[in-house]
C-alpha cells in the first residue's frame, strides 16, 4: 500500500482557514481518488471540494502525506483512529484533536488546540505548539484522555489543560498554566515553564527541568530520584526524541494543588 | 385560504375515541378535524401507516431563563448536535439543552404538537414567553412557580387564603401562564438560609408555615380559580434516599384534590443512603392506583449525558457535591430559587441504573395509562430525543431484559422489573403520550383526533422496533398543515403559546405597588407581559367545571 499524497494549492490568497475534517486516514483509505477530490470542505461558510484546494497522488492508503503551507488549514486528522499522516509544513488549528489512535507527525509548527481531548495515538510535532495542546475544549470536564504529544519546540499557555490521562513532552519552553485543573497524566517539560503551573490540580505530575515559580498552595514534601523519570527518558531516547542527559537525576518533590485534593505533584530538578 | 387534507386509509389509534386501529380516513379543513371534507382536498396516502394525534409534553424544560443559562454553562454541549440552516429552517445547536429553533424542530420530528414548559419564575416569564415565542412547530405553555414565593408565605402567614388566590390569579393573569407549579414547597426559601426542609410539617424560615399548609392552600387556590390543569407538584426532597415517605405524605395531604405529580421516578426511593438505596415503586404505584385524583409523568431516566436544571436549590447543591461537576446557583429574589448541575447517568452505576429500573416499574406498575405519561423531565433524567428508547422498552419486554442484563448487576435483585411482563400496547401508547396529558392539561382540543380537534396528527410507519417507528414521523401535521415529511421539518410553522384566561384582579394593584417598591428590583409596570408580545396565542377559559 502506498501513500495518498495531498499537496495544498493555496487559497488564492483568501486569511479564511479551511476545514480539513475529511482528511483521516479512516476516511481516505475507502476512497480512490476521484472521490478523495470530491470530499467537502468547508472554506468560511462556502463548501467546496477538496481537489479544488488540493492536488491528490495515490489513493485507498491509510499513509497521509501533506504538502504545502497549511498554517490555515485545521482539523487535519481530528478523530482519526488508524494510520499516519504526515505533515511537511506547519499546519493550522486543532491537529489531531480527539483522535484516538495512529499517529500524526508534523514538521513544523502546530496552531491552537493540537490534539485537545484526544483519547490515544501518538501526535509528535517538530516545531512548536500553540496554546491548549492537550488540552480540554471549552466546558469539558476532561482534556486529554490518553496518547502521547511530543513537541521539540515550545508551546502556548494552558497546555494540558484538564488533562485526564497521557502524556505531553515539551523540549522547549511553555507559557503559563502549563497543566491547570489537571485530573491526572504527565507532563514533562525540559525548557521553562510560566506562572501558576499545575494550579488546581487534582493528581497527575509535571515534570520540570528548569527552576519555577511554584504556586503557595504546593507544599515541597521530600527530595529524591523517582525511577519513573529515568524510565519515560528511556523509552523517549528509543522512540528517537532526544532529550537531555540529567545526571543524578534527584527532584524536588512538590505536592498540591492543596486547593483540590492534594494528590498531584510538580517535580523541579535539582542536578 | 381554505386548506383540506384527506388522510386515507390508515390506522387511527385515538383513545379518547376508543379507536385502536381502526382502518378510517381523516379529514382535516382549517387547521381543524372534520367528518368531512367539503370539496377538493389533497390526500395523503395512509396505507399500513399508523395515525395518532400529535404528542404532548406535559413536562419539559424548553425555555426560561434558567434554560438558557444551562445553555451557557455547558458550551461541551453544544457540539454533540449541530443542526445546520436549512431552507426555511433556523440552525442551532445542543443536545441536552437545544437551542429554541431547533428544540422546536426535534420536538415536531418525533410527532409532538404540544409541549409545556415546566417551571418559570413569575420575573423570568417575560424570557420564557420570548424563548417560547421562538419555539416553532409546537404549541407551547408554562407553569409559574409558585411554591416559595415570599408573598405567597407571608399571606399564609396571616391566614389570608382569598388574598393568595387573587395574587395568584394576578400573576396567571399579567403573566400569561397556564398553570401553578410547586418545586420542593418550603424547602427553596429554606435554601436561602443554607437549609431544606426535610419533612412536610417543618416550619420554614421566617413565615412560621410548612410545605403542607402551602401545599393546601395552592392546591386550594388552583380549584377555586378552575384552572384547566391541576396543581403540578415537583415534592420536597427529589433525590434523596428515602424520600418515598414525603412523597406519599405529600398525596395523603392532597387527598380527593386533582393533583399532579412531576417527575415521580425521583420521588420513589427508599433506603437510608446512596449505598442501601431501593426502590418504592411498588409503594407509590400502590397508592396512585387507588386515587384517582392524582395523575404522574414518570421522568425516566436514561443513560448519557443530562443536564439537571431545576428550582430546587437545595437539592442541586448536593449533586454538585456528590457530582464534583459544576454547578450554577440562582436566589430569584423574592420567588424562588435555580440550580444546574451537569450529569451523566451510567449503566453500570447502580443508583442510576436502579433509577431506570424505577422509572420503568413506575410506567407497569400503574393500571390506568391514563394517569401515568411519558416524560424524562427533559433534560433532568435525559434528553426528550430518547423518548422512542422508552416507547421500545415499555412496549418490548425482551428488549426490557436485555438492557437489564447490561446496567449494573445489583440491579437484577432490588427491581421488580424481571418479574413485569406486561407489554405496552400501540393503544396505551397514544395514551401515555397523547389523550392522558392532553386530558391531564384540560386541553380539550388536543390529544385526540375527533371532530373539532386541532389538526395535530403524527404519522408513522409501523416497524416492528418501536424505537425506529417513533424517531422519524412520516408526517406531521400542524393546524392541519404537513409540516414533517419523512422525519424531516419541511415547513416551519410558529406555533401557539397557550395561557390560562384568569380575569385580572387590579384592586390587590395599590398593596402590590408597595411590596414590589420594597422588595423587587423591577417595577410592578414592567411586570406584565401584554397580549401584543405572544404574537401567536390562545387563551384556555378556566372556571369551575359544571
Amino acid at each position: 500500500m502506498g501513500e495518498i499524497i495531498l499537496t495544498f494549492k493555496g487559497m488564492g490568497g483568501s486569511t479564511v482557514p479551511l476545514e480539513a475534517d475529511p482528511i483521516t486516514p479512516d476516511l481516505l483509505q475507502l476512497k480512490v481518488r476521484a472521490e478523495i477530490e470530491r470530499l467537502p470542505l468547508y472554506h468560511g461558510n462556502e463548501q467546496l471540494l477538496l481537489g479544488d484546494f488540493f492536488s491528490v497522488k495515490g489513493e485507498r492508503s491509510n499513509q497521509i502525506r501533506l504538502r504545502g503551507d497549511l498554517s490555515q488549514v485545521k482539523n487535519i486528522g481530528v478523530g482519526m483512529q488508524t494510520g499516519r499522516i504526515v505533515i511537511e509544513s506547519s499546519i493550522g488549528m486543532h491537529v489531531g484533536a480527539r483522535m484516538t489512535g495512529g499517529e500524526i507527525q508534523v514538521h513544523g509548527n502546530a496552531g491552537d488546540w493540537a490534539g485537545a481531548e484526544m483519547t490515544g495515538g501518538l501526535l509528535w510535532i517538530n516545531g512548536s505548539a500553540g496554546n491548549r495542546a492537550g488540552s480540554a475544549y471549552r466546558g469539558s470536564k476532561y482534556g486529554m484522555r490518553g496518547g502521547v504529544i511530543l513537541i521539540e519546540g515550545s508551546g502556548g499557555h494552558e497546555v494540558g489543560g484538564y488533562m485526564r490521562r497521557g502524556l505531553i513532552v515539551v523540549r522547549g519552553n511553555l507559557e503559563d498554566h502549563a497543566g491547570a485543573r489537571m485530573v491526572a497524566g504527565s507532563i514533562f517539560v525540559f525548557g521553562r515553564v510560566g506562572g501558576r503551573t499545575g494550579g488546581g490540580m487534582k493528581r497527575g505530575s509535571i515534570v520540570c527541568f528548569n527552576p519555577l515559580d511554584v504556586l503557595p498552595t504546593f507544599r515541597l514534601t521530600s527530595t529524591y530520584a523517582p525511577l519513573f523519570v529515568t524510565i519515560y527518558l528511556r523509552a523517549l531516547r528509543s522512540r528517537g526524541f532526544s532529550v537531555p542527559e540529567i545526571g543524578g537525576g534527584r527532584f524536588a518533590r512538590y505536592c498540591g494543588d492543596l486547593a483540590e485534593s492534594g494528590k498531584g505533584e510538580i517535580l523541579v530538578w535539582q542536578g | 385560504m381554505a386548506s383540506a387534507i384527506r388522510i386515507k386509509g390508515g390506522r387511527v389509534y385515538d383513545p379518547l375515541h376508543g379507536l385502536n386501529g381502526v382502518v378510517k380516513d381523516l379529514c382535516v379543513e382549517d387547521g381543524k378535524i372534520v367528518q368531512e371534507c367539503h370539496g377538493a382536498a389533497e390526500v395523503i396516502d395512509a396505507t399500513n401507516l399508523v395515525i395518532l394525534p400529535g404528542g404532548v409534553d406535559i413536562h419539559t424544560h424548553i425555555a426560561s431563563p434558567a434554560v438558557n443559562a444551562a445553555r451557557g454553562l455547558r458550551p461541551e454541549d453544544h457540539r454533540l448536535l449541530c443542526c445546520p440552516r436549512k431552507p426555511g429552517l433556523r440552525s442551532g445547536v445542543g443536545f441536552t439543552v437545544p437551542s429554541t429553533f431547533t428544540t422546536g424542530y426535534l420536538y415536531a420530528q418525533l410527532g409532538y404538537t404540544t409541549v409545556m414548559e415546566a417551571a418559570t419564575p413569575p420575573i423570568g416569564t417575560r424570557h420564557t414567553h420570548e424563548e417560547l415565542n421562538d419555539i416553532p412547530m409546537v404549541d407551547k405553555g408554562c407553569y409559574l412557580l409558585m411554591g416559595n414565593n415570599e408573598f405567597i408565605l407571608q399571606y399564609l402567614k396571616s391566614g389570608d387564603l382569598e388574598k393568595i388566590k387573587r395574587y395568584v390569579a394576578w400573576l396567571l393573569h399579567s403573566l400569561k401562564g397556564f398553570g401553578l407549579k410547586l418545586v420542593n414547597p418550603g424547602g427553596v426559601e429554606q435554601w436561602k438560609y443554607g437549609k431544606d426542609v426535610e419533612g412536610l410539617d417543618e416550619k420554614v424560615n421566617h413565615f412560621d408555615v410548612t410545605p403542607r399548609q402551602i401545599l393546601q392552600a395552592l392546591t386550594w387556590v388552583n380549584e377555586e380559580l378552575g384552572l384547566p390543569h391541576s396543581i403540578h407538584i415537583h415534592a420536597n426532597r427529589l433525590g434523596v434516599p428515602g424520600n418515598y415517605q414525603v412523597t406519599l405524605e405529600t398525596m395523603r395531604a392532597l387527598e380527593g384534590k386533582r393533583v399532579h405529580m412531576a417527575h415521580v421516578q425521583f420521588h420513589s426511593y427508599g433506603g437510608e443512603d446512596y449505598v442501601s438505596f431501593t426502590s418504592k415503586a411498588k409503594e407509590m404505584a400502590d397508592y396512585i392506583n387507588g386515587h384517582p385524583n392524582v395523575t404522574v409523568d414518570v421522568g425516566q431516566v436514561v443513560f448519557g449525558d443530562a443536564t439537571t436544571i431545576t428550582a430546587d436549590g437545595p437539592w442541586q447543591y448536593r449533586l454538585h457535591k456528590l457530582t464534583k461537576n459544576k454547578w450554577y446557583n440562582l436566589d430569584v429574589e423574592v420567588e424562588t430559587g435555580s440550580g444546574i448541575v451537569p450529569y451523566t447517568y451510567r449503566e453500570k452505576n447502580y443508583v442510576n441504573a436502579l433509577q431506570w429500573a424505577i422509572g420503568l416499574e413506575t410506567f407497569l406498575l400503574i393500571k390506568d395509562p391514563w394517569r401515568v405519561f411519558l416524560s424524562t423531565d427533559h433534560p433532568n433524567g435525559g434528553p426528550f430525543l430518547y423518548y422512542p428508547w422508552i416507547i421500545k422498552l415499555l412496549m418490548d419486554a425482551e428488549f426490557r431484559s436485555q438492557m437489564l442484563k447490561r446496567v449494573h448487576k445489583r440491579v437484577l435483585s432490588h427491581t421488580m422489573l424481571p418479574h413485569l411482563s406486561r407489554e405496552y400496547s400501540l393503544y396505551e401508547i397514544a395514551i401515555i403520550t397523547r389523550a392522558g396529558p392532553a386530558r391531564a392539561l384540560g386541553l380539550r382540543n388536543k390529544g385526540h383526533l375527533g371532530p373539532g380537534a386541532d389538526a395535530d396528527i403524527a404519522i408513522y410507519v409501523d416497524a416492528k422496533d418501536k424505537e425506529e417507528m417513533f424517531e422519524r414521523a412520516a408526517y406531521v401535521l400542524k393546524d392541519g398543515k404537513i409540516v414533517v415529511r419523512d422525519g424531516e421539518v419541511v415547513e416551519s410553522c410558529p406555533g401557539r403559546t397557550i395561557f390560562a384566561e384568569v380575569p385580572g384582579d387590579d384592586d390587590l394593584l395599590t398593596e402590590l405597588r408597595d411590596k414590589f417598591e420594597k422588595y423587587y428590583t423591577v417595577e410592578i409596570g414592567n411586570f406584565p407581559i401584554p397580549l401584543e408580545d405572544l404574537p401567536f396565542h390562545q387563551a384556555v377559559p378556566t372556571g369551575r367545571p359544571v
